[in-house]
C-alpha cells in the first residue's frame, strides 16, 4: 500500500491554493461527478473503472518488475485479481445484455 | 502481433524479464559452484535498471532543445526498451575470503531465493494477462 511507505509519513508540505480549475497543483484534475440518472453515462464509467483496473494491474507488474522494492507482491496479486473479477463482472453484464435483447426479440 | 498493445506490450516486458531471471539464476548457480575456488570474483546481472530508465524515457516530456542541426543531441532521447540488453557485472573490487573469493553463500542464496519468487510471480502475471484475454473471447 502506499501509504504505508515512509517516505510517505512526513509532513510540512504545502499545496497551492487553486483559483482556477487550470491551475497546476500537481495532482489530477477532478472527474467530472457522473450523473447517477443517465445511464449511458453510469456505463462509461463503470467500463472506464474496468479499464483503469487492467491498466492499473499492468503497470504494477511492470513496476514490479523495473523496482520491486517499491512494490509488495500481495499488491500485484490483488490488482491483477481485481482486474480479473472487475473484467468478469463486465463480461456477465454484456452478456446478460444480449440475453435479455433476444428475448425481447423472441416475444410472441 | 500484439506489439501495438498494452497487452502485446506487458506480455513483450514479462517475457524479457523471466529470460533475464533464468540468466540471472545460471550466473548465482555459478556462483554458488565456485564458492571456494581460489581467486573467484562473484558476477551479477544488471537489468532492471537500464529498462526502468528506458520505459522511463518513453514517458517523460523534457523541454525540447533548441536543436539548429540534426547532429545536435536534444535532452531527452527516448530509449526502446526492446534495445536494452542484460549487462554482466564482475564484482572484482572486493574480496571477503583470504583466497581471494568474494562469494557469500548466504547472500547468493538470498538472491536465488529472491530471484525464484520474482520468477513465480511473473508466471503469475503473464497467466492473469492471457487468462483476461482468453475471458473475453470465451
Amino acid at each position: 500500500m502506499n501509504f504505508m511507505s515512509e517516505t510517505n509519513l512526513v509532513g510540512h508540505k504545502i499545496y497551492m491554493q487553486k483559483a482556477d480549475p487550470r491551475h497546476f497543483v500537481g495532482s489530477k484534475p477532478e472527474d467530472k461527478p457522473i450523473d447517477p440518472d443517465n445511464f449511458s453515462q453510469v456505463l462509461l464509467g463503470a467500463i472506464n473503472g474496468v479499464n483503469s483496473l487492467q491498466q492499473k494491474s499492468a503497470l504494477l507488474s511492470q513496476q514490479m518488475i523495473t523496482d520491486p522494492d517499491t512494490v509488495d507482491p500481495h499488491d500485484v496479486t490483488i490488482a491483477m485479481a481485481k482486474a480479473n473479477m472487475a473484467l468478469s463482472i463486465t463480461k456477465s453484464v454484456v452478456d446478460r445484455a444480449v440475453q435479455a435483447y433476444r428475448e425481447i426479440l423472441s416475444l410472441r | 502481433m500484439f506489439e501495438a498493445s498494452t497487452f502485446g506490450r506487458t506480455i513483450d516486458i514479462l517475457h524479457r524479464e523471466m529470460d533475464v531471471n533464468l540468466l540471472r539464476r545460471q550466473i548465482i548457480a555459478n556462483n554458488i559452484a565456485n564458492a571456494d575456488t581460489p581467486n573467484f570474483k562473484r558476477s551479477e546481472l544488471n537489468f532492471e535498471s537500464s529498462l526502468k530508465r528506458a520505459l522511463e524515457s518513453e514517458k517523460t516530456r523534457k523541454m525540447p532543445a533548441f536543436v539548429t542541426d540534426k547532429r545536435h543531441i536534444p535532452f531527452n532521447q527516448p530509449v526502446d526498451y526492446r534495445t536494452v540488453r542484460p549487462r554482466k557485472i564482475l564484482d572484482f573490487w572486493t574480496t571477503s575470503k583470504n583466497n581471494g573469493n568474494n562469494v557469500d553463500l548466504e547472500q547468493e542464496s538470498m538472491n536465488l531465493l529472491n530471484n525464484e519468487l520474482l520468477y513465480n510471480m511473473l508466471v503469475q502475471s503473464v497467466n492473469n494477462q492471457f487468462s483476461q484475454v482468453q475471458m473475453v473471447l470465451k
